[in-house]
């Protein structure tokens, strides 16, 4: 857990919904007719985010993501549990967090389909009692490169393009959070490159709070200072990739070349011996060190460019689906 | 915030305007065909209706179920197939409102598209059958008109909640559709049902969508229809957003579509 002033905070959150089909049940004449069967979607789930933070929301399918997300905007109530907002409860002061919430999901438009993509935008501004709208309106539009947007309707605007103006009206009102549930499903890298530096410089501009679910992990490498891993409705993980990086065990490999035959047994053995080095490969003019933990590098490198000369210096890190993978292996054992 | 719902409803329904503009041609000869049939059908008779009367409280039917006439698969299916609902819900203004204020400004723009149509449709076959032109009664017709457009938009609104509880409502929202046009009274006039049945329809809402605006805009005893109509009207307002009220909150209570 961070230690700094909270923004938003999230204590012991768990949603339990009740599995019931009561037709079926008298139906088949099953027995356990008024048994409800319970399912825990999120498991005392706790964090906190600081403002202007972007967090990854990540997990796999049924983690409970979604669930935490629509709770957080205040669609679904918690069966146990505390959401606590810039000071505000989403779920009494119902009209204050919707006025400082922004939603964008990938699958789902707010955009208008049959009108201009500007009528949405006015709409929208109308809706958050936006000032000056029309300035408000040119101001994002040329942050998010929309500009030659505004007057064609929805319907005709290609995939990156609607998200780029989904985005665009999800920040359009300077909300305080905003959630992004797949904001890049189906685009090209291109259009996830402009997205990512959007979503960046937007966040910049407004000092907005953003926690993003996706499945691409693309985006959350690109902007997410930090993640929360979700398992089966808890709390695998949460803090820095780095910090993933070291607490998951994945192995990194780094291979380093010297100019001529340097690779003596006796620095072979030095390494061998640093806590956390897994296997040392030397041949007459490299060394191949597989290892676990970014702070292991770092000693690795120290001690050999102490006593020779490094001709080249190759690198291969776990990607962070790596390091989620073998950080759920290791919560299954 | 009303204006702006208003004015995007106008804009859809300008969007829209060939699809209005074609049903619009068809609901005419719908209004021609019906005009003659029931003129035959009351000149051959010795009923007490007036043919004049009754041809023109049909056109006044039909003018009033367009005026009328909600979203054909309701305010919320779309919304909950795609998903898009959990978006509405997380916007500041109600569901109620922001359903109404576009679907006012839908008719809004209906009205300025085809107004010259419907005003000429008046003049052709209305206002030579009443008895005598009165603004007060164009006036009470336009009131109760009003009204039966917030019972006609309370009660899809209560209806479509049903979206949110079943996976398919083409068959209820057929077996609706078909109700609401026989017991609203917009395709003949409510008068020629048995008497039985004309009190069991006034249990329900339907007739003061239809049938009682068009009995003002084209009765001589307009005055009659509208005192009890108000009183009605608004008494079904509130119910229906009651149990529209109630439904909501429950379905909104187990919405889980946006899934994992």
């Amino acid at each position: 857990m961070h230690k700094y002033n909270p923004w938003l905070k999230v204590r012991n959150l768990t949603k339990e919904y009740r599995d019931s089909n009561w037709t079926r049940k008298i139906l088949r004449r099953t027995p356990g007719l008024q048994e409800d069967r319970i399912v825990r979607a999120v498991d005392n789930v706790s964090f906190d985010i600081q403002q202007g933070e972007i967090v990854g929301y990540l997990g796999s399918n049924g983690a409970g993501k979604s669930t935490t997300i629509k709770m957080i905007a205040g669609i679904l109530t918690p069966t146990s549990g505390t959401i606590e907002i810039g000071g505000i409860n989403p779920f009494i002061d119902t009209y204050k967090h919707k006025m400082e919430l922004g939603v964008a999901f990938g699958q789902r438009s707010k955009l208008l389909w049959d009108l201009p993509v500007k009528e949405s935008m006015y709409y929208h501004a109308a809706l958050y009692n936006i000032k000056e709208q029309s300035k408000r309106v040119y101001e994002i539009a040329e942050l998010f490169e929309i500009h030659d947007l505004l007057k064609k309707p929805t319907r005709q605007l290609s995939l990156g393009q609607r998200m780029r103006c989904e985005l665009a009206l999800t920040f359009l009102h300077m909300p305080k959070l905003i959630l992004l549930d797949e904001p890049t499903i189906g685009l090209d890298f291109d259009s996830r490159d402009l997205i990512h530096k959007v979503i960046k410089r937007a966040v910049s501009e407004y000092n907005s709070t953003i926690l993003l679910s996706s499945h691409d992990l693309k985006d959350v490498e690109s902007v997410c200072s930090r993640i929360v891993l979700l398992r089966k409705g808890r709390v695998l993980f949460d803090g820095s990739i780095e910090e993933l990086s070291d607490k998951s065990g994945a192995v990194s490999t780094v291979v380093i070349g010297f100019p001529s035959d340097h690779t003596l047994p006796e620095m072979t053995r030095r390494i061998e011996e640093i806590p956390g080095v897994v296997s040392v490969v030397a041949k007459p003019d490299e060394v191949t060190v597989m290892y676990r933990g970014e702070r292991i590098f770092n000693r690795i490198l120290t001690m050999i460019s102490s006593s020779r000369p490094i001709l080249s210096l190759e690198r291969k890190e776990p990607s962070l689906e790596d390091l989620i993978r073998t950080s759920y292996q290791d919560a299954k054992q | 915030m009303i204006t702006a719902g208003i004015r995007q409803g106008i804009l859809l329904s300008f969007a829209y305007r060939k699809a209005i503009f074609v049903r619009l041609l068809g609901e005419v000869a719908l209004i021609i065909s019906l005009y003659f049939l029931w003129t035959a059908v009351y000149k051959s008779s010795d009923n007490q209706m007036q043919a004049a009367g009754v041809a023109s409280y049909i056109v006044a039917a039909r003018i009033v179920s367009i005026f009328t006439q909600t979203p054909a698969w309701g305010f919320f299916f779309d919304a909950v197939k795609k998903g898009t609902v959990i978006l509405d819900i997380t916007k500041p203004i109600s569901l109620f409102k922001m359903h109404l204020y576009r679907w006012l400004g839908q008719k809004l723009g209906q009205l300025l598209l085809f107004g010259p149509m419907y005003v000429l449709i008046y003049c052709l076959f209305i206002l030579p059958n009443i008895p005598a032109f009165e603004w007060e009664q164009i006036i009470a017709g336009f009131i109760s008109m009003m009204l039966a457009m917030m019972c006609a938009f309370t009660f899809e609104l209560a209806f479509s909640t049903i979206t949110f509880f079943t996976n398919s409502i083409q068959g209820l929202n057929e077996a609706k559709a078909l109700l609401v046009t026989l017991a609203s009274g917009s395709l003949f006039p409510l008068d020629i049902l048995p008497r039985g049945l004309q009190i069991f329809l006034s249990l329900l809402p339907f007739k003061y969508i239809v049938y009682t605006p068009s009995k003002v805009l084209t009765s001589s005893d307009w005055l009659d229809y509208f005192t009890q109509g108000v009183y009605l009207q608004s008494a079904y307002i509130v119910i229906l957003y009651v149990v529209y009220s109630f439904i909501i909150r429950l379905a909104l209570q187990r919405y889980e579509s946006a899934g994992g």
